[in-house]
C-alpha cells in the first residue's frame, strides 16, 4: 500500500468537504444550538422576579397563613431587597373559593394555598393557579409549608424554637475524588458523569457529521462511476484509508473549532466541571473511537447506490453510540462491576463506555490498553473489509446485497 | 505492449468472459468489439485491475500486471466520473495527484491541455456547469496528464453529438500520432472500421474474430453486394439465395449463398425492385459484425 496515494486522497476529502455548507453550517451552528440548549432554559429558570408576587391562602387550620409570610420573607427577596412574596390571607367562608378564584382571574393574585383543618396530620395542600407549571414558586411554597409543619411539630414537642431554626438548616456536602495514585483532587459532585455525557455527545456529532459526510461521498463515486477512474489508478485499500485520514482531519478540524468556542465559556463550564488527570486516556479513546466509527460508516457506504439506503445502514450504527447513555447511571454507582467491564471489551460499545468510565472512576491499566488494542484491530479490520467490500460492490446496482453476500465480500481473498 | 490471456470470470452463475485471449501491439489503435452485454467492459476493467479476473493473466510490457504499473495506463470509463460540484482545475489535479503528479505540476499540464481544448475559460468552473462535450474533453485531459504509455477508452463515442464525436475521433489520432496505443471499445462499427489497426470481436464473453482490419475483412471475403434501389423495400424479403441481408429503405447489403452468382442474384432482384446501383465490394465491418454474432449460436448467456 501506497501512503503516498492515500495521502492524496486524504488532501482531496478534506479539501473539497471543508468548502461544503453542510460542514460549515456544522461547524458553527452546532455550538451555537448547544449553547442555546443548554444554557438558555437554565438562565430563564433561574430569572430573579422583577416584582412582588402575590399569594392568597385560605387557611382552615390557622397554622399556616400567621407563618408562612414571615417564612418566605426570610428565605426569598427580589435583587432589590423588596419581599419576593407577599401572602394575602383570605378570609373564611362558604365563598372563599369563588372570591379567590375571581382574584387570580383578574390577576390580583398569582395563585392560592388551600389549606385544610387536619394540614398537621393529612400533611397535604392545594396550589391553585392559571398556570401550574411554575416549577419555582410550587417547590418553594412547598417547601415552606413544610418548615412549617416540621416547627409546630417540634414546638408541640416542647423543642426550643432556637433549635428548631437550627435543625432546619440545609447540610453542604464537599466531593473529593480519590485518583488511582491516591491523590485526592476537590471535583464537583457529578464532574465525572456530566464529562462523560459531553463527552459521548461531542463523539456521537462528530461520528454522524463526518460520517454522513464520508458516505455521501462514496455513494457519489459509485453513482458518478468515478469510483472506476479512483481504482484505475490506485487501490480500494489506499483509497478507504485516504477517505478516513481526510475525514479525521476534518473532524479535527471542527474539534479544533469548538475547543475554542469552549474556551470562552470556559468560566461557566468550571462551575459543574473538573478535568480529572484521566483526561489523556479520554483523548485516545475519542480519537480511536472517531476512526473505528468512521470505518465502519464507510463499510456502511460501501455496498449501497443510493443515499436514502445509506441513511438507513447509518442509523443503527449510530444508535449504538447512544446505548452507553441509558447505562450511565449504572455506572455512575459501579463503574467497575464485572458485566460492564465486559461490555467495554465489546468493540462497537468500547469508546463510549471508555469515555463514562474514565473520569468517573478510572479503569485499570490493563483494561486500557485491552480497549485501545481492540479498537485498533477492529478499525484495521473495518477498513480493509470497506475496501473489499467498495471493490466488489461498486458492480452491484439496485439490489441491495445481503448480509450473507457482504461477508462474503468482505473476506474473500481480492 | 498489453496482453490477455485466457480471462474467465463468472458473475453468479452467467459467465461473462469465457476464455477472452487478446495481445495489442505497441502504437496501435486496437478495437474491442461486440455487441451490449458481449463482455468489453468487463475485458477492460480486467486489464486495468479495477477487477479481478477468476482465472487468466494480463501483462503490461511482458509482466503480470500490478498496482506499480497503473501509472503508464490510463483509462477513460464509459459512464464519465467527474466530481460534479468541484472545479474543473481541482479534479484535473486530484487524478493527476493520484498518478503521482506533484500538485503544482499537474496544474500546469492541466491549464495546458486545457488551452488546447480550449477549455482555457472554465478552468475554475463547476464541472456540473459545463456541456457534455466539455466534460468529456476534461474526462480526456484527466487520462492524458500523466503521459501514459497505454489509454484505454470504453465507448468514447457513446452519447456524442456527430460534432463532438469528430472531436473525439481526433483526439484518438492524435495520441497515436504522439505514439501512444490506445484500446477503444465500441458497438459502432463505422467508427471502429475507421480508427482500428487491429480488432478483436468479442461475443457472448468469447473471441469471435480476431486479427488486423484488412484481413479480417480479406477472410471475411470480397463478394458482398452493395445495391441501391427504388420501390418497395419489403418485397426484397422474398429473395431466397441469400446468406445475410442488411436491409435499409433503398439501400441493402447482401451475401449470397455459397453456389449462387451475382448475375442469378441480379436477375431475381431486378424483378422485384428498381436497381439503381448494383456493386461488390469488400463487406463493411458492420455486416462482419451482425453476421459473426448471428451465426455465433454457441456459447453461454449473454450478460446483461
Amino acid at each position: 500500500m501506497s501512503l503516498k496515494k492515500s495521502l492524496v486522497v486524504a488532501r482531496w476529502e478534506f479539501m473539497e468537504k471543508v468548502k461544503t455548507k453542510a460542514f460549515l453550517i456544522s461547524l458553527i451552528l452546532m455550538p451555537v444550538f448547544m449553547i442555546v440548549m443548554s444554557v438558555v432554559p437554565s438562565l430563564l429558570m433561574n430569572k430573579a422576579d422583577t416584582s412582588t408576587v402575590n399569594i392568597g391562602i385560605i387557611d382552615s387550620s390557622g397554622e399556616v397563613a400567621p407563618v408562612l409570610d414571615s417564612g418566605l420573607m426570610e428565605k426569598y427577596k427580589l435583587p432589590d431587597g423588596r419581599p419576593n412574596y407577599n401572602v394575602v390571607v383570605i378570609p373564611l367562608g362558604d365563598s372563599a373559593r369563588a372570591a379567590a378564584n375571581q382574584m387570580v382571574l383578574r390577576n390580583e393574585l398569582s395563585s392560592y394555598l388551600v389549606v385544610d383543618s387536619n394540614i398537621q396530620k393529612s400533611r397535604s395542600f392545594q396550589f391553585v393557579s392559571e398556570n401550574v407549571s411554575n416549577f419555582k414558586d410550587i417547590t418553594r411554597l412547598q417547601s415552606a409549608v413544610k418548615d412549617i409543619l416540621l416547627s409546630n411539630l417540634l414546638r408541640e414537642s416542647g423543642v426550643n424554637p432556637v433549635i428548631v431554626k437550627e435543625v432546619t438548616k440545609p447540610v453542604s456536602l464537599e466531593t473529593v475524588r480519590l485518583s488511582k495514585e491516591g491523590k485526592e483532587e476537590k471535583t464537583a459532585a457529578l464532574s465525572g458523569f456530566i464529562l462523560g455525557y459531553i463527552f459521548i455527545i461531542i463523539l456521537a456529532l462528530f461520528v454522524l457529521t463526518s460520517g454522513q459526510l464520508l458516505v455521501r461521498s462514496v455513494v457519489e463515486e459509485k453513482s458518478n462511476r468515478i469510483v472506476e477512474v479512483l481504482l484505475s489508478s490506485t487501490t480500494a485499500d489506499e483509497i478507504m484509508t485516504g477517505k478516513i485520514l481526510g475525514l479525521s482531519l476534518l473532524g479535527l478540524t471542527q474539534l479544533a473549532v469548538w475547543a475554542l468556542i469552549a474556551l470562552a465559556f470556559a468560566g461557566q463550564l468550571a462551575a459543574f466541571i473538573t478535568i480529572p488527570d484521566s483526561i489523556w486516556w479520554e483523548g485516545v479513546f475519542f480519537i480511536l473511537g472517531f476512526l473505528f466509527y468512521s470505518s465502519i460508516f464507510v463499510m456502511a457506504g460501501a455496498p449501497v447506490t443510493t443515499e436514502q439506503e445509506a441513511q438507513q445502514a447509518t442509523t443503527y450504527v449510530s444508535m449504538l453510540l447512544f446505548l452507553p447513555i441509558v447505562l450511565a447511571s449504572l455506572v455512575a454507582q459501579n463503574p467497575g462491576a464485572g458485566y460492564l467491564k465486559i461490555l467495554t471489551l465489546i468493540p462497537l460499545l468500547t469508546p463510549t463506555m471508555m469515555a463514562f468510565r474514565i473520569p468517573i472512576q478510572t479503569p485499570d491499566l490493563w483494561e486500557l490498553l485491552a480497549g485501545t488494542a481492540i479498537l485498533l484491530g477492529s478499525t484495521y479490520f473495518c477498513m480493509i473489509a470497506a475496501g473489499r467490500i467498495f471493490k466488489i460492490g461498486m458492480l452491484v446496482y439496485g439490489k441491495r446485497p445481503t448480509f450473507k453476500e457482504l461477508m462474503r465480500w468482505a473476506t474473500r481473498k481480492m | 505492449m498489453l496482453s490477455v490471456t485466457d480471462l474467465r470470470k463468472t458473475y453468479g452463475s452467467t459467465k461473462a468472459l469465457d476464455g477472452v485471449t487478446f495481445e495489442v501491439k505497441p502504437g496501435e489503435i486496437f478495437g474491442l468489439l461486440g455487441p451490449n452485454g458481449a463482455g468489453k467492459t468487463t475485458t477492460i476493467r480486467i486489464s486495468l485491475g479495477i477487477i479481478d479476473a477468476d482465472s487468466g493473466i494480463v501483462r503490461f510490457n511482458g509482466q503480470e500486471l500490478s498496482v506499480g504499473m497503473k501509472d503508464h495506463l490510463a483509462y477513460l470509463p464509459e459512464e464519465r466520473g467527474l466530481y460534479r460540484k468541484s472545479k474543473v482545475i481541482d479534479v484535473l489535479v486530484y487524478f493527476g495527484g493520484l498518478r503521482n503528479i506533484p500538485p503544482q505540476e499537474a496544474r500546469k499540464r492541466a491549464t495546458e491541455w486545457l488551452r488546447k481544448f480550449e477549455l482555457a475559460g472554465v478552468a475554475n468552473h463547476k464541472v456540473d456547469e459545463l456541456s457534455k462535450g466539455m466534460q468529456q474533453k476534461v474526462q480526456f485531459i484527466s487520462c492524458l496528464l500523466h503521459e501514459p504509455e497505454l489509454l484505454i477508452l470504453d465507448e468514447p463515442f457513446s452519447g456524442l453529438d456527430p460534432v463532438n464525436q469528430i472531436v473525439m475521433k481526433d483526439m484518438i489520432r492524435d495520441m497515436k500520432m504522439k505514439g501512444k496505443t490506445i484500446v477503444f471499445s465500441t458497438h459502432q462499427m463505422e467508427q471502429a472500421e475507421r480508427l482500428c489497426d487491429r480488432i478483436c470481436l468479442i461475443n457472448k464473453g468469447r473471441v469471435v474474430l480476431y486479427g488486423e482490419l484488412g484481413e479480417v475483412k480479406r477472410k471475411y471475403g470480397n463478394d458482398n453486394i452493395h445495391m441501391e434501389f427504388e420501390g418497395d423495400s419489403s418485397r426484397l424479403k422474398d429473395l431466397d439465395r441469400i446468406a445475410s441481408m442488411d436491409l435499409y429503405e433503398n439501400y441493402a447489403e447482401v451475401r449470397t449463398k455459397p453456389g449462387v452468382s451475382r448475375h442469378d442474384f441480379l436477375k431475381q432482384a431486378v424483378s422485384l425492385v428498381d436497381v439503381t446501383k448494383f456493386s461488390v465490394e469488400e463487406a463493411s465491418l458492420n455486416t462482419i459484425f451482425i453476421d459473426a454474432v448471428k451465426t455465433d449460436k454457441t456459447g453461454g448467456e449473454n450478460v446483461a
